[in-house]
């Protein structure tokens, strides 16, 4: 076991540890300290290493919301190449997040939405193993998610 | 040099529904070559668009975005002969930008 761990790449041994605390996360969002909710820090978010970390530097806790639609497989056989699409019916829709709870940075990308289009975007990202995917949406009310958990057959972390 | 990005615009009701791919090897830092070695990461950062010169869409992307960045949005408001472009720069401060006219 001991020899197996240490052959891993530092990634996937780092994804074992960050499963782990991705599921506490999910199950603990509310219980997130809400002491640094008002404070939003993009650059630390993004060098956040786990997913507490990262929603607490956008913010703080998400509402979750049945008016974010996320749309992604339910199983990836590639991890390298995950299409995401989200489209948000809140109104003031300025800031899309995509986050992923299994990742060795769970924040993936941050998209800027002016008004005049639409709350609609669409991309690929890398998935470590399997894990949930949140898009995170901002408005004047503060940050609102969406979850969704996919299954991951090969990971695309060390991968083109 | 980069290579030229592949943009295209459809306009439906005044609606652009963009689609833009950027080439790009977006390199994570946790891969390994044939020789053995770690790949240095080399990524796309930062991406922003104008529709006549006009800000419609931003992104900041980290290293989990994937190998040639794809993106989808939508802008409304969008008349025939306007300019899209399209601009990106990575972590190692190279840059980029392309233009596309909505036919």
């Amino acid at each position: 076991m001991q020899s197996e761990a240490s052959a891993m790449p530092p990634c996937a041994q780092r994804r074992r540890v960050l499963q782990r605390v991705g599921a506490v996360a999910s199950l603990g969002l509310a219980a997130l300290p809400t002491a640094r909710a008002a404070t939003i820090d993009p650059a630390a978010a993004f060098a956040a290493q786990t997913f507490a970390e990262a929603i607490a530097a956008l913010g703080g806790t998400p509402t979750p919301s049945s008016q974010i639609t996320l749309t992604a497989p339910k199983v990836a056989d590639n991890g390298a190449f995950v299409p995401i699409t989200v489209s948000s019916a809140l109104r003031g829709t300025r800031e899309i997040l995509l986050l992923v709870d299994g990742n060795p940075q769970p924040l993936a990308a941050r998209f800027t939405i002016p008004p005049g289009t639409e709350a609609f975007v669409a991309t690929r990202i890398r998935m470590a193993g399997d894990g949930t995917v949140y898009a995170a949406v901002r408005t004047d009310d503060g940050l609102h998610a969406a979850a969704h958990a996919i299954s991951v057959t090969v990971g695309g972390c060390g991968k083109a | 040099m980069s290579q030229a990005m592949r943009i295209r615009a459809r306009l439906d009701k005044g609606v652009a529904h963009v689609q833009v791919l950027m080439l790009h090897p977006m390199e994570t830092g946790f891969r390994v070559d044939e020789a053995g070695s770690l790949v240095p990461p080399h990524y796309i950062t930062d991406v922003a668009v104008t529709l006549a010169g006009r800000t419609v869409f931003g992104a900041r992307m980290s290293i989990a975005v994937s190998r040639d960045p794809l993106l989808s949005f939508r802008v409304t408001g969008a008349l025939p002969g306007q300019t899209l472009r399209v601009a990106w720069a990575d972590s190692k401060g190279q840059t980029r930008s392309d233009e596309f006219v909505i036919a």
